[in-house]
Protein backbone atom coordinates (compact mmCIF):
# COMPACT_ATOMS: atom_id res chain seq x y z
CA UNK A 1 0.00 0.00 0.00
CA UNK A 2 1.17 3.52 -0.79
CA UNK A 3 1.40 5.95 2.12
CA UNK A 4 1.03 8.94 -0.17
CA UNK A 5 -2.05 10.51 -1.68
CA UNK A 6 -2.76 10.56 -5.42
CA UNK A 7 -4.66 13.50 -6.88
CA UNK A 8 -6.47 13.01 -10.17
CA UNK A 9 -7.55 15.83 -12.45
CA UNK A 10 -11.02 15.35 -13.95
CA UNK A 11 -12.04 17.08 -17.19
CA UNK A 12 -8.44 17.64 -18.28
CA UNK A 13 -8.98 16.31 -21.81
CA UNK A 14 -9.40 19.48 -23.88
CA UNK A 15 -11.83 17.85 -26.34
CA UNK A 16 -13.99 16.50 -23.53
CA UNK A 17 -14.03 19.88 -21.81
CA UNK A 18 -15.13 21.62 -25.03
CA UNK A 19 -17.87 19.06 -25.66
CA UNK A 20 -19.27 19.55 -22.15
CA UNK A 21 -18.98 23.34 -22.19
CA UNK A 22 -22.69 23.99 -22.99
CA UNK A 23 -23.75 21.75 -20.08
CA UNK A 24 -21.29 23.49 -17.76
CA UNK A 25 -23.14 26.77 -18.26
CA UNK A 26 -26.32 25.12 -16.92
CA UNK A 27 -27.29 24.01 -13.42
CA UNK A 28 -25.86 22.68 -11.24
CA UNK A 29 -22.52 23.94 -12.58
CA UNK A 30 -23.30 27.54 -13.59
CA UNK A 31 -19.92 28.12 -15.20
CA UNK A 32 -17.04 26.00 -16.49
CA UNK A 33 -14.42 24.97 -13.93
CA UNK A 34 -11.69 27.48 -13.11
CA UNK A 35 -9.32 25.60 -10.78
CA UNK A 36 -8.25 22.05 -11.68
CA UNK A 37 -11.10 19.64 -10.78
CA UNK A 38 -9.42 17.25 -8.39
CA UNK A 39 -10.27 13.95 -6.79
CA UNK A 40 -8.33 11.83 -4.32
CA UNK A 41 -7.18 8.22 -4.40
CA UNK A 42 -5.26 6.84 -1.42
CA UNK A 43 -4.80 3.89 0.92
CA UNK A 44 -6.23 0.65 -0.52
CA UNK A 45 -7.37 2.71 -3.51
CA UNK A 46 -3.82 2.46 -4.91
CA UNK A 47 -2.31 -0.82 -6.08
CA UNK A 48 0.72 -1.87 -8.11
CA UNK A 49 0.94 -3.52 -11.48
CA UNK A 50 -0.03 -7.21 -11.42
CA UNK A 51 -3.02 -6.58 -9.18
CA UNK A 52 -6.42 -8.13 -9.68
CA UNK A 53 -8.93 -5.30 -9.42
CA UNK A 54 -12.58 -5.87 -8.56
CA UNK A 55 -15.34 -4.52 -10.76
CA UNK A 56 -17.96 -3.59 -8.16
CA UNK A 57 -21.32 -5.35 -8.12
CA UNK A 58 -23.87 -3.44 -10.13
CA UNK A 59 -21.27 -1.79 -12.38
CA UNK A 60 -21.10 -2.84 -16.02
CA UNK A 61 -17.40 -2.21 -16.12
CA UNK A 62 -14.73 0.33 -15.29
CA UNK A 63 -13.41 3.30 -17.27
CA UNK A 64 -9.82 2.48 -18.23
CA UNK A 65 -8.13 5.84 -17.69
CA UNK A 66 -4.60 5.30 -18.99
CA UNK A 67 -2.43 8.18 -17.86
CA UNK A 68 0.82 9.21 -16.26
CA UNK A 69 1.46 9.90 -12.58
CA UNK A 70 4.14 12.38 -11.58
CA UNK A 71 5.41 11.61 -8.12
CA UNK A 72 6.63 14.23 -5.72
CA UNK A 73 9.99 13.21 -4.34
CA UNK A 74 12.07 15.14 -1.84
CA UNK A 75 13.81 16.92 -4.69
CA UNK A 76 10.78 17.73 -6.84
CA UNK A 77 8.51 16.04 -9.37
CA UNK A 78 11.31 13.92 -10.76
CA UNK A 79 9.64 10.50 -10.94
CA UNK A 80 6.98 9.27 -13.34
CA UNK A 81 4.85 6.13 -13.50
CA UNK A 82 2.34 4.80 -15.93
CA UNK A 83 -1.03 4.71 -14.23
CA UNK A 84 -4.41 3.13 -14.80
CA UNK A 85 -6.86 5.56 -13.23
CA UNK A 86 -10.10 3.56 -13.05
CA UNK A 87 -13.61 4.83 -12.43
CA UNK A 88 -17.12 3.48 -12.20
CA UNK A 89 -18.72 5.31 -15.14
CA UNK A 90 -20.52 8.45 -13.98
CA UNK A 91 -21.94 11.49 -15.76
CA UNK A 92 -22.32 14.01 -12.92
CA UNK A 93 -19.35 16.05 -11.75
CA UNK A 94 -21.32 17.99 -9.13
CA UNK A 95 -20.59 16.05 -5.93
CA UNK A 96 -17.45 14.18 -4.84
CA UNK A 97 -17.74 10.74 -6.44
CA UNK A 98 -16.45 8.53 -3.63
CA UNK A 99 -18.51 5.51 -4.76
CA UNK A 100 -17.25 5.87 -8.33
CA UNK A 101 -13.61 6.79 -7.66
CA UNK A 102 -12.84 5.80 -4.07
CA UNK A 103 -13.08 2.01 -4.28
CA UNK A 104 -10.21 -0.32 -3.53
CA UNK A 105 -7.81 -0.77 -6.41
CA UNK A 106 -9.16 1.99 -8.64
CA UNK A 107 -5.65 3.31 -9.22
CA UNK A 108 -2.91 1.00 -10.43
CA UNK A 109 0.59 2.38 -10.91
CA UNK A 110 3.70 0.99 -12.56
CA UNK A 111 7.28 1.35 -11.39
CA UNK A 112 8.67 4.88 -11.12
CA UNK A 113 11.27 6.05 -13.62
CA UNK A 114 12.61 9.30 -14.94
CA UNK A 115 10.10 11.71 -16.43
CA UNK A 116 9.98 11.25 -20.23
CA UNK A 117 11.62 14.14 -22.08
CA UNK A 118 8.69 14.44 -24.50
CA UNK A 119 6.13 14.48 -21.69
CA UNK A 120 3.72 16.77 -23.54
CA UNK A 121 3.74 14.54 -26.59
CA UNK A 122 3.59 11.18 -24.84
CA UNK A 123 1.49 8.55 -26.57
CA UNK A 124 -0.21 6.13 -24.15
CA UNK A 125 -1.60 2.86 -25.49
CA UNK A 126 -4.20 0.63 -23.83
CA UNK A 127 -4.40 -3.03 -24.77
CA UNK A 128 -7.21 -5.33 -23.59
CA UNK A 129 -6.76 -9.08 -23.90
CA UNK A 130 -3.96 -8.55 -26.41
CA UNK A 131 -5.79 -6.12 -28.71
CA UNK A 132 -5.15 -2.38 -28.81
CA UNK A 133 -8.37 -0.58 -27.82
CA UNK A 134 -7.24 2.97 -27.17
CA UNK A 135 -4.40 5.35 -27.87
CA UNK A 136 -4.11 8.97 -26.88
CA UNK A 137 -1.52 11.67 -26.71
CA UNK A 138 -0.91 13.94 -23.72
CA UNK A 139 -0.90 16.89 -26.12
CA UNK A 140 -4.70 16.65 -25.71
CA UNK A 141 -4.47 17.81 -22.08
CA UNK A 142 -6.24 21.06 -21.24
CA UNK A 143 -3.55 21.77 -18.64
CA UNK A 144 -0.26 20.14 -19.53
CA UNK A 145 1.45 18.32 -16.69
CA UNK A 146 3.77 21.15 -15.64
CA UNK A 147 0.93 23.69 -15.74
CA UNK A 148 -1.26 21.36 -13.70
CA UNK A 149 1.46 20.97 -11.08
CA UNK A 150 1.83 24.75 -10.84
CA UNK A 151 -1.93 25.37 -10.64
CA UNK A 152 -2.51 22.69 -8.01
CA UNK A 153 0.47 23.48 -5.81
CA UNK A 154 -0.58 27.14 -5.83
CA UNK A 155 -3.15 26.18 -3.19
CA UNK A 156 -2.04 22.86 -1.73
CA UNK A 157 1.29 21.15 -1.25
CA UNK A 158 2.01 17.75 -2.64
CA UNK A 159 4.18 15.97 -0.10
CA UNK A 160 6.99 13.53 -0.94
CA UNK A 161 5.21 10.28 -1.86
CA UNK A 162 2.14 12.08 -3.25
CA UNK A 163 1.29 11.77 -6.93
CA UNK A 164 -0.47 13.94 -9.46
CA UNK A 165 -2.33 12.08 -12.22
CA UNK A 166 -2.31 13.99 -15.49
CA UNK A 167 -5.91 13.26 -16.48
CA UNK A 168 -7.77 10.66 -18.49
CA UNK A 169 -9.12 10.71 -22.04
CA UNK A 170 -12.79 11.61 -22.40
CA UNK A 171 -13.14 8.65 -24.77
CA UNK A 172 -11.35 6.15 -22.52
CA UNK A 173 -12.66 2.61 -23.08
CA UNK A 174 -14.55 0.40 -20.62
CA UNK A 175 -12.99 -2.75 -19.20
CA UNK A 176 -14.99 -5.68 -17.86
CA UNK A 177 -14.46 -8.50 -15.38
CA UNK A 178 -12.06 -11.04 -16.86
CA UNK A 179 -10.13 -8.49 -18.93
CA UNK A 180 -6.36 -8.28 -18.87
CA UNK A 181 -5.32 -4.65 -19.28
CA UNK A 182 -1.89 -3.50 -20.42
CA UNK A 183 -0.77 0.12 -20.54
CA UNK A 184 2.35 1.18 -22.44
CA UNK A 185 4.22 4.35 -23.34
CA UNK A 186 7.74 4.98 -24.59
CA UNK A 187 10.29 5.37 -21.85
CA UNK A 188 8.14 4.10 -18.99
CA UNK A 189 7.85 0.68 -17.37
CA UNK A 190 4.71 -1.09 -18.58
CA UNK A 191 1.70 -1.74 -16.39
CA UNK A 192 -0.56 -4.80 -16.45
CA UNK A 193 -3.60 -5.57 -14.30
CA UNK A 194 -6.59 -7.88 -14.51
CA UNK A 195 -10.19 -7.05 -13.73
CA UNK A 196 -12.24 -9.51 -11.72
CA UNK A 197 -15.72 -9.83 -10.29
CA UNK A 198 -16.24 -8.39 -6.82
CA UNK A 199 -16.37 -10.98 -4.08
CA UNK A 200 -19.11 -10.74 -1.50
CA UNK A 201 -20.06 -7.25 -0.57
CA UNK A 202 -23.43 -5.65 -0.58
CA UNK A 203 -24.57 -4.00 -3.82
CA UNK B 1 -6.87 7.37 27.88
CA UNK B 2 -5.88 10.30 25.67
CA UNK B 3 -3.18 9.73 23.07
CA UNK B 4 -1.02 12.56 21.72
CA UNK B 5 1.50 12.65 18.90
CA UNK B 6 4.47 14.94 19.30
CA UNK B 7 8.06 15.64 18.41
CA UNK B 8 10.48 15.13 21.28
CA UNK B 9 14.23 14.56 21.32
CA UNK B 10 14.45 14.67 17.56
CA UNK B 11 11.79 12.14 16.68
CA UNK B 12 8.10 11.61 16.35
CA UNK B 13 6.58 9.92 19.40
CA UNK B 14 3.20 9.06 20.84
CA UNK B 15 2.39 9.65 24.48
CA UNK B 16 -0.59 9.57 26.81
CA UNK B 17 -1.99 12.39 28.91
CA UNK B 18 -1.74 12.22 32.68
CA UNK B 19 -4.99 12.14 34.64
CA UNK B 20 -5.15 15.95 35.07
CA UNK B 21 -4.27 16.66 31.39
CA UNK B 22 -1.20 18.67 32.45
CA UNK B 23 1.56 16.32 31.30
CA UNK B 24 2.38 13.85 28.54
CA UNK B 25 3.81 10.48 29.51
CA UNK B 26 6.02 8.95 26.82
CA UNK B 27 6.63 5.22 26.30
CA UNK B 28 10.03 5.64 27.99
CA UNK B 29 8.29 6.86 31.16
CA UNK B 30 9.53 10.42 30.68
CA UNK B 31 6.91 13.07 31.39
CA UNK B 32 6.72 16.46 29.67
CA UNK B 33 4.49 19.48 30.30
CA UNK B 34 1.64 19.49 27.77
CA UNK B 35 1.71 23.28 27.42
CA UNK B 36 5.20 23.41 25.93
CA UNK B 37 5.13 20.17 23.92
CA UNK B 38 5.64 20.28 20.15
CA UNK B 39 2.41 18.59 19.14
CA UNK B 40 1.61 16.94 15.82
CA UNK B 41 -1.85 16.11 14.49
CA UNK B 42 -2.76 12.77 16.14
CA UNK B 43 -2.96 10.87 12.88
CA UNK B 44 -1.47 7.54 11.86
CA UNK B 45 0.88 8.31 8.95
CA UNK B 46 -0.67 7.05 5.72
CA UNK B 47 -4.17 6.83 7.17
CA UNK B 48 -7.01 8.09 5.01
CA UNK B 49 -8.98 11.14 6.02
CA UNK B 50 -12.65 11.05 5.02
CA UNK B 51 -14.80 14.10 5.60
CA UNK B 52 -18.53 14.72 5.44
CA UNK B 53 -20.43 17.57 3.88
CA UNK B 54 -24.00 18.50 4.79
CA UNK B 55 -24.26 15.95 7.61
CA UNK B 56 -26.29 18.23 9.87
CA UNK B 57 -29.70 19.26 8.52
CA UNK B 58 -29.53 22.76 10.02
CA UNK B 59 -26.18 23.44 8.29
CA UNK B 60 -27.55 22.18 4.95
CA UNK B 61 -30.54 24.52 5.28
CA UNK B 62 -28.22 27.41 6.12
CA UNK B 63 -26.27 26.78 2.89
CA UNK B 64 -29.44 26.41 0.82
CA UNK B 65 -29.21 22.65 0.26
CA UNK B 66 -31.54 19.81 1.15
CA UNK B 67 -29.95 17.19 3.36
CA UNK B 68 -28.47 14.57 1.01
CA UNK B 69 -30.06 11.12 0.57
CA UNK B 70 -26.67 9.43 0.91
CA UNK B 71 -23.56 10.61 2.74
CA UNK B 72 -21.61 13.33 0.91
CA UNK B 73 -18.04 12.16 1.47
CA UNK B 74 -14.77 13.66 0.29
CA UNK B 75 -11.13 12.82 1.01
CA UNK B 76 -8.26 14.93 2.28
CA UNK B 77 -4.50 14.69 2.12
CA UNK B 78 -2.04 14.90 5.01
CA UNK B 79 -1.01 18.39 3.85
CA UNK B 80 -4.32 19.72 5.15
CA UNK B 81 -3.68 18.82 8.79
CA UNK B 82 -2.23 21.01 11.53
CA UNK B 83 -1.88 20.29 15.24
CA UNK B 84 -3.54 21.83 18.29
CA UNK B 85 -2.19 25.38 18.88
CA UNK B 86 -1.14 25.54 15.23
CA UNK B 87 -1.70 28.26 12.67
CA UNK B 88 -4.11 28.24 9.75
CA UNK B 89 -3.67 30.71 6.92
CA UNK B 90 -6.35 32.95 5.49
CA UNK B 91 -5.65 33.62 1.82
CA UNK B 92 -5.10 37.29 1.02
CA UNK B 93 -7.77 37.34 -1.67
CA UNK B 94 -10.51 35.73 0.42
CA UNK B 95 -12.68 37.01 3.26
CA UNK B 96 -15.14 34.16 3.71
CA UNK B 97 -13.09 31.62 5.66
CA UNK B 98 -15.07 29.88 8.39
CA UNK B 99 -14.37 27.18 10.96
CA UNK B 100 -16.37 23.95 11.13
CA UNK B 101 -16.20 22.02 14.41
CA UNK B 102 -16.45 18.27 13.86
CA UNK B 103 -16.31 15.05 15.84
CA UNK B 104 -13.76 12.69 14.28
CA UNK B 105 -14.12 8.90 14.49
CA UNK B 106 -10.81 7.01 14.30
CA UNK B 107 -11.13 3.49 12.94
CA UNK B 108 -9.69 0.79 15.21
CA UNK B 109 -10.13 -2.39 13.18
CA UNK B 110 -10.44 -3.30 9.52
CA UNK B 111 -13.95 -2.59 8.31
CA UNK B 112 -15.29 -4.09 5.07
CA UNK B 113 -18.99 -4.50 4.31
CA UNK B 114 -19.95 -3.86 7.91
CA UNK B 115 -23.58 -3.59 8.98
CA UNK B 116 -24.45 -0.37 10.80
CA UNK B 117 -25.46 -2.39 13.87
CA UNK B 118 -21.89 -3.71 14.17
CA UNK B 119 -20.02 -0.59 13.07
CA UNK B 120 -19.46 1.41 16.25
CA UNK B 121 -17.52 -1.49 17.75
CA UNK B 122 -14.87 -0.89 15.05
CA UNK B 123 -14.15 2.68 16.20
CA UNK B 124 -10.93 2.89 18.19
CA UNK B 125 -11.16 6.48 19.34
CA UNK B 126 -12.37 10.00 18.79
CA UNK B 127 -10.81 13.39 18.25
CA UNK B 128 -11.81 16.89 17.15
CA UNK B 129 -11.30 18.65 13.82
CA UNK B 130 -11.84 22.19 12.61
CA UNK B 131 -12.57 21.72 8.92
CA UNK B 132 -12.12 25.28 7.62
CA UNK B 133 -13.73 26.26 4.34
CA UNK B 134 -12.93 29.25 2.12
CA UNK B 135 -16.19 30.02 0.39
CA UNK B 136 -14.79 32.24 -2.39
CA UNK B 137 -13.12 29.17 -3.88
CA UNK B 138 -16.24 27.03 -4.06
CA UNK B 139 -16.96 25.64 -7.51
CA UNK B 140 -19.73 23.23 -8.50
CA UNK B 141 -17.36 20.44 -9.49
CA UNK B 142 -16.91 17.62 -6.98
CA UNK B 143 -18.14 20.26 -4.51
CA UNK B 144 -16.80 20.91 -1.91
CA UNK B 145 -13.74 21.08 -4.15
CA UNK B 146 -10.18 20.65 -2.98
CA UNK B 147 -9.27 24.30 -3.39
CA UNK B 148 -11.79 24.88 -0.57
CA UNK B 149 -11.17 21.79 1.54
CA UNK B 150 -7.62 20.56 1.01
CA UNK B 151 -5.55 23.69 1.53
CA UNK B 152 -2.38 23.35 3.59
CA UNK B 153 -2.98 23.57 7.35
CA UNK B 154 -6.68 24.40 7.09
CA UNK B 155 -7.75 21.27 8.96
CA UNK B 156 -6.65 21.58 12.59
CA UNK B 157 -6.89 18.18 14.32
CA UNK B 158 -6.51 17.16 17.96
CA UNK B 159 -5.36 17.82 20.56
CA UNK B 160 -5.52 14.05 21.18
CA UNK B 161 -7.38 10.83 20.46
CA UNK B 162 -9.67 9.63 23.26
CA UNK B 163 -10.19 5.86 23.50
CA UNK B 164 -13.64 4.86 22.26
CA UNK B 165 -14.10 2.94 25.51
CA UNK B 166 -14.04 6.27 27.35
CA UNK B 167 -16.88 7.76 25.26
CA UNK B 168 -20.25 6.51 26.48
CA UNK B 169 -22.39 7.78 23.57
CA UNK B 170 -20.65 9.52 20.63
CA UNK B 171 -24.06 10.58 19.29
CA UNK B 172 -24.92 12.69 22.34
CA UNK B 173 -22.01 15.14 22.60
CA UNK B 174 -22.26 18.91 22.59
CA UNK B 175 -19.99 20.59 20.06
CA UNK B 176 -19.18 24.27 19.74
CA UNK B 177 -16.88 26.79 18.13
CA UNK B 178 -15.71 30.04 19.67
CA UNK B 179 -13.88 32.85 17.88
CA UNK B 180 -12.00 35.02 20.40
CA UNK B 181 -14.27 33.60 23.10
CA UNK B 182 -17.54 34.33 21.30
CA UNK B 183 -19.65 31.27 20.48
CA UNK B 184 -20.42 30.97 16.76
CA UNK B 185 -21.39 27.30 16.48
CA UNK B 186 -23.33 25.22 18.95
CA UNK B 187 -24.90 21.84 18.33
CA UNK B 188 -25.03 18.19 19.28
CA UNK B 189 -23.65 15.12 17.55
CA UNK B 190 -27.17 13.72 18.05
CA UNK B 191 -28.24 15.89 15.11
CA UNK B 192 -26.16 14.11 12.45
CA UNK B 193 -28.14 13.15 9.34
CA UNK B 194 -26.04 9.98 9.04
CA UNK B 195 -24.70 8.83 12.44
CA UNK B 196 -21.19 7.41 12.71
CA UNK B 197 -22.40 3.80 12.47
CA UNK B 198 -24.20 4.57 9.19
CA UNK B 199 -21.12 6.36 7.82
CA UNK B 200 -18.90 3.37 8.56
CA UNK B 201 -21.44 0.99 7.00
CA UNK B 202 -21.68 3.21 3.89
CA UNK B 203 -17.93 3.65 3.46
CA UNK B 204 -17.06 0.05 4.25
CA UNK B 205 -19.29 -1.09 1.37
CA UNK B 206 -17.20 1.10 -0.95
CA UNK B 207 -13.68 0.63 0.38
CA UNK B 208 -11.75 -1.14 3.10
CA UNK B 209 -11.35 1.01 6.19
CA UNK B 210 -8.14 0.37 8.09
CA UNK B 211 -7.00 1.20 11.64
CA UNK B 212 -6.05 4.85 11.86
CA UNK B 213 -8.40 5.99 9.10
CA UNK B 214 -10.40 9.01 10.18
CA UNK B 215 -13.94 10.14 9.47
CA UNK B 216 -14.66 13.85 10.01
CA UNK B 217 -18.37 13.61 10.61
CA UNK B 218 -19.62 17.05 9.53
CA UNK B 219 -20.58 20.27 11.24
CA UNK B 220 -23.75 21.93 12.55
CA UNK B 221 -25.00 25.35 11.49
CA UNK B 222 -23.19 28.59 12.24
CA UNK B 223 -21.11 30.20 9.49
CA UNK B 224 -18.86 32.93 10.96
CA UNK B 225 -15.81 34.29 9.20
CA UNK B 226 -12.35 34.50 10.76
CA UNK B 227 -9.67 37.16 10.43
CA UNK B 228 -5.91 37.10 10.98
CA UNK B 229 -5.19 37.36 14.70
CA UNK B 230 -8.26 35.38 15.72
CA UNK B 231 -8.08 32.51 18.17
CA UNK B 232 -10.51 29.74 17.26
CA UNK B 233 -11.56 26.98 19.67
CA UNK B 234 -13.48 23.91 18.56
CA UNK B 235 -14.73 21.80 21.43
CA UNK B 236 -16.51 18.46 21.56
CA UNK B 237 -17.83 17.48 24.95
CA UNK B 238 -15.79 14.74 26.58
CA UNK B 239 -13.29 14.63 23.68
CA UNK B 240 -11.28 17.83 23.75
CA UNK B 241 -10.85 21.50 23.00
CA UNK B 242 -8.87 22.21 19.84
CA UNK B 243 -7.24 25.65 19.63
CA UNK B 244 -6.09 27.26 16.40
CA UNK B 245 -4.69 30.64 15.40
CA UNK B 246 -5.48 32.43 12.16
CA UNK B 247 -2.86 34.40 10.29
CA UNK B 248 -2.39 35.79 6.79
CA UNK B 249 -1.17 33.34 4.24
CA UNK B 250 2.51 34.23 3.64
Amino acid sequence: MFAGTAYGIALNDGAQLSALDPAFHEKPYGQPPRAPVLYVKSGPGIVRGGAAIAVPQGADGLVLGATIALQRTVTGFGAARLALDLAVPHQSFFRPAIAELGRDGLLAVGDAGVVPAALDDLEIVTTVNGAEVHRWNLSRLHRDVRTAIADVTAYMSLLPGDMLLAGVAGDAPIGRAGDRIEIAANGLAGLTVTLGAAEGGRP
Amino acid sequence: MKHVRLVHAGREQWGVMTEDDSRIRLASGIELPFDSAVLLPPVTPGARIFALGLNYADHSAELGFKAPDKPLVFLKGANSLVAHRGTSWRPRDAEQMHPECELVAVIGQTARNVAAADALALVGGYTVACDYAVREYLENYYRPNLRVKNRDALTPLGPWIVDAADVADPQALALSTRINGKTVQSGSTGEMVFPIADLIAYLSAITTLEPGDMILTGTPHGVAFVAPGDEVECEVEGIGRLVNHVDWQP
